[in-house]
Formats: structure tokens, C-alpha cells, sequence
């Protein structure tokens, strides 16, 4: 897992909603994909398709090794009253400073609490960690609720 | 109340911790749900770690549980066998009937709080137990986790995305034809280099027919070029300056170019045999080609 590649997916997903685009693509990963599986479940994206670099497929395309550097995954971005649903998307782990949440911080923070230097969620704000064991990206409150611990990755309002 | 004392629960300053009513032995064997806990934790000393040594006290592996007293053995040890009966009250003095009076009834205030102690107990037990059911309930339950009805209608496709690997690997058809185009690269790659190679060499051999190689031609040479063709040199070096300070001039580069094109059309260098050429004819293709051609032009003579 990288966090760099996760910093270019959040600040490419910012710059797309400042100039309000409708789908855009990120490289087709594991890590993007479980990414944008969490922004689909809370409601920030429309859509998620896959598809290679002129766009999303329209018959189903086997990812090999032949084509996965054209491969992409479509994302259809949200708007509301010509406003951006993501207001804000940015990582609270860093490549150089890794936040790892044991399962007491993940409930202190799920229920609205400062966590080290974590400001506290706020309203309509999901806080998304990764737990290593199940290698999943899993919203904080989920977490909460199943007991697990994981690196915080990013935080998105 | 002053201030800050809220935080010690309304009493002022900090209390000692209250004294237990039962010491030593317990009142009770463990209860079940205390031994599951129990379990859980390793105590004791491992097998191969020496024992410590104390004057007067005996270490064990695992500490042996202490002996159950139930209240009512205390009682009847501490209270019951102690009181004084089929005492003749009216041979004591004054004073020890008092004693006596005032012995029964700490015995009874012991007693009682003995008894209320045992009914406390029982009833942080109870809800020891329940808490620790309650616990027991929840954990199994997030073992049990299942998503929204949503989550599992929308979202099984990417789920499914997640549950393989991301990238499906080449059959083994797939590779062994990837392997094979490879290798036809690389050979392609390597016969160009090599043709390129054989030209630059034929182009050699080509260039060497005018090779200066006796002191005769060499003489013959430095005459024709600094006293026969005088002229030729200058122009040669007027042209040189030219294109040096000028733009390009086309009369010369057209007649060059023209003669690199008809070069690589008739496959030729410098208007001498090609490589293709030379080939042919080391391979006797063009012998054959040849014999052919003459034997189609006899028999159209002949017919």
C-alpha cells in the first residue's frame, strides 16, 4: 500500500470537483478500488466502473498483464446545487508519519473524540482506516462497531 | 464544598480505601463465570524456572486456592463458640455483667455485618455475572457482523472485484505466444543490426577501390588535387564557407539527396552493388534467376 498513490487519488479527486468534472479515472488498483468502494458506500461517488484510459468499458475487459498499464477505474463524481458532494478529501496518515488506531482510539475517535493530533469527526465527515489483518478499507464507524484497529487513511467531509 | 472536591465524589480530601469485611479466606467458592475468566490468564511459574525461596513460606508451581469460610462458619467460629453461656449473671459484679452486656452486643453488631456484608456481595456478584453475560453476548455478536440490505443489493459486483486477485495472470497458451513474440523481436532486432553491419562493411569495401595505398597513387593525388583540379578545391572551400555563413543551399543537398534516394530504391551503395545484391549472387539466387530468365526468352524464341 502506498500513501503517495493514495495523496495523488485524493488531490486528483479534489482538483476534479474544483472544476466541477463528472467522471474521472484513477488507476485500476487494489487499493483505489477499496478507496473508491468506501466513497461509494457513504455516498460521496455515483458510480464506479471499470474501464482502460479512453473510458469505461462497454463490454466487461479481463485485466491481464498485457493491458493492466491502460487499465482505469471510472469514477462518477457527485454534484448537488451545482456544489461538490466532497467538499474536502485529504490523508491523515502521511508517507512519513503513519497513524496506526488501536481499537480504544478507533471508538474514542468513532464517537467524536480527539485522537492524538486527529481533530474530532464532524457532521456529514467519514474517516476511512485500513486494518492490515482483513486488508480492508473500512469507515471508522464500521470499525467501531466490529472491533478492529488499522491505519487511519484518509478523511473525507 | 470547595472547589475541585466533586472530583473525589462530593467527599472532601481522599478516604482510605475502605477495609473488607471478610479478610483471608474467601466466603464463597469461585463461581463459574470467574473461573472462565481465570482461564483465560497464565499464572503461576513455568515448568523449568526454579521457585523462589522464602524463610517460613512455600512456594508452588500453580498457588493453591485458599480454603472456602462461609459466613456461616464464621459465624459459628467467631461468635457463636466464643459467646458466654450458662454464665450466672448474678454472682459477677456490676462491672463484668456490663462486659459481658457489651461482648454480646458487638457479637451481634459483628454478626449483622456479616450478614448485610454477604447480602452486599451476593449482589455486586449478580451483577458481575450479568455485565459479564452482556460482554460475553456482545463479542459474539460482532462475530456475527452482516452488512445493510443496501450494501449487499448494490454492491456485490466490486465486492467480487476485491475477493480475487485484481490482475488475472496469462494461460500458459497466452505466454508461450508472448514468449515467442519476444524472441522474434529479439532476433529481428538482432538480424537489422547485423544487416546494418554487413552495409556499413560493403560500403567499406566499396570506398576502399579509391583507397590510396602506394607512394605512386599518393603522388598522383596530392598533384591532381592541389595542381591540376586547383579550382575544384576552391570552389569546394567557397561552398563550405558559404554554408557556413549562410542558409542552407539547395544545389548541392538536391543532388545528394537525390543520390541517397536512388540508393535506397535500387538498394545500392554509392551506385555500387547492394547488400541485397551481393547476397543474391553468394547464394546463386541470382544465377538462377538468371538461367530461368533465359531458358522463358529461348523458349518464346523458339515458339
Amino acid at each position: 500500500m502506498s500513501f503517495v498513490h493514495l495523496a495523488n487519488f485524493c488531490a486528483h479527486i479534489k482538483n476534479c470537483t474544483n472544476v466541477n468534472i463528472s467522471t474521472t479515472s484513477v488507476p485500476f488498483t487494489r487499493l483505489h478500488l477499496q478507496v473508491a468502494l468506501g466513497l461509494y458506500k457513504e455516498g460521496f461517488i455515483s458510480s464506479i466502473s471499470r474501464g482502460s484510459i479512453t473510458g469505461p468499458d462497454v463490454t466487461p475487459v479481463d485485466v491481464t498483464p498485457d493491458n493492466i498499464s491502460t487499465r482505469r477505474l471510472w469514477l462518477g463524481l457527485k454534484y448537488r446545487n451545482n456544489q461538490s458532494v466532497i467538499r474536502d478529501i485529504s490523508l491523515v496518515s502521511k508517507p512519513g508519519r503513519k497513524v496506526n488506531l488501536t481499537k480504544e482510539e478507533v471508538k474514542a475517535l468513532a464517537s467524536g473524540l480527539t485522537v492524538r493530533f486527529i481533530k474530532p469527526l464532524q457532521p456529514a465527515e467519514c474517516i476511512f482506516i485500513k486494518n492490515v489483518k482483513e486488508n480492508e478499507v473500512i469507515e471508522i464507524q464500521e470499525a467501531a462497531k466490529r472491533n478492529l484497529d488499522g491505519v487511519a487513511l484518509y478523511r473525507v467531509k | 464544598m470547595g472547589k475541585g472536591v466533586l472530583k473525589y465524589g462530593g467527599k472532601s480530601g481522599i478516604l482510605p480505601k475502605i477495609r473488607p469485611v471478610f479478610k483471608g479466606n474467601p466466603i464463597r467458592a469461585k463461581l463459574p463465570f470467574e473461573r472462565e475468566q481465570e482461564a483465560k490468564v497464565e499464572k503461576g511459574f513455568a515448568e523449568g524456572i526454579p521457585l523462589p525461596k522464602r524463610r517460613g513460606y512455600t512456594f508452588h508451581r500453580v498457588e493453591p486456592e485458599k480454603e472456602v469460610l462461609s459466613v456461616k462458619e464464621r459465624i459459628a467460629r467467631t461468635i457463636d463458640r466464643k459467646s458466654s453461656e450458662n454464665v450466672d449473671l448474678s454472682k459477677l459484679t456490676e462491672r463484668e455483667q456490663w462486659a459481658i452486656h457489651r461482648d454480646t452486643i458487638r457479637r451481634e453488631f459483628l454478626r449483622s455485618a456479616y450478614l448485610t456484608e454477604a447480602k452486599r456481595l451476593e449482589r455486586i456478584d449478580k451483577i458481575k455475572e450479568e455485565q459479564y453475560k452482556k460482554k460475553k453476548k456482545a463479542e459474539a455478536q460482532i462475530g456475527i457482523h452482516e452488512e445493510s440490505e443496501a450494501v449487499k443489493l448494490t454492491i456485490p459486483t466490486i465486492e467480487s472485484y476485491l475477493k480475487g486477485p485484481i490482475m488475472r495472470q496469462r494461460t500458459k497458451e497466452e505466454q508461450i505466444l508472448v514468449e515467442e513474440q519476444r524472441t522474434l523481436n529479439r532476433r529481428t532486432q538482432e538480424l537489422e543490426e547485423k544487416s546494418a553491419k554487413a552495409t556499413q562493411l560493403l560500403d567499406l569495401y566499396h570506398a576502399a577501390s579509391n583507397f590510396i595505398t602506394t607512394e605512386e597513387e599518393l603522388e598522383a593525388a596530392i598533384v591532381e588535387a592541389f595542381e591540376v583540379r586547383v579550382t575544384d578545391y576552391d570552389r569546394t572551400l567557397d561552398q563550405v564557407k558559404n554554408k557556413l555563413n549562410s542558409a542552407i543551399s539547395f544545389s548541392n543537398d538536391s543532388e545528394i539527396s537525390r543520390k541517397l534516394i536512388e540508393d535506397r530504391a535500387l538498394g545500392e551503395i554509392n551506385g555500387k552493388p547492394g547488400l541485397e545484391t551481393v547476397k543474391d549472387i553468394l547464394s546463386g539466387h541470382a544465377e538462377t534467376i538468371r538461367r530461368e530468365a533465359e531458358v522463358a526468352v529461348n523458349h518464346d524464341k523458339n515458339f
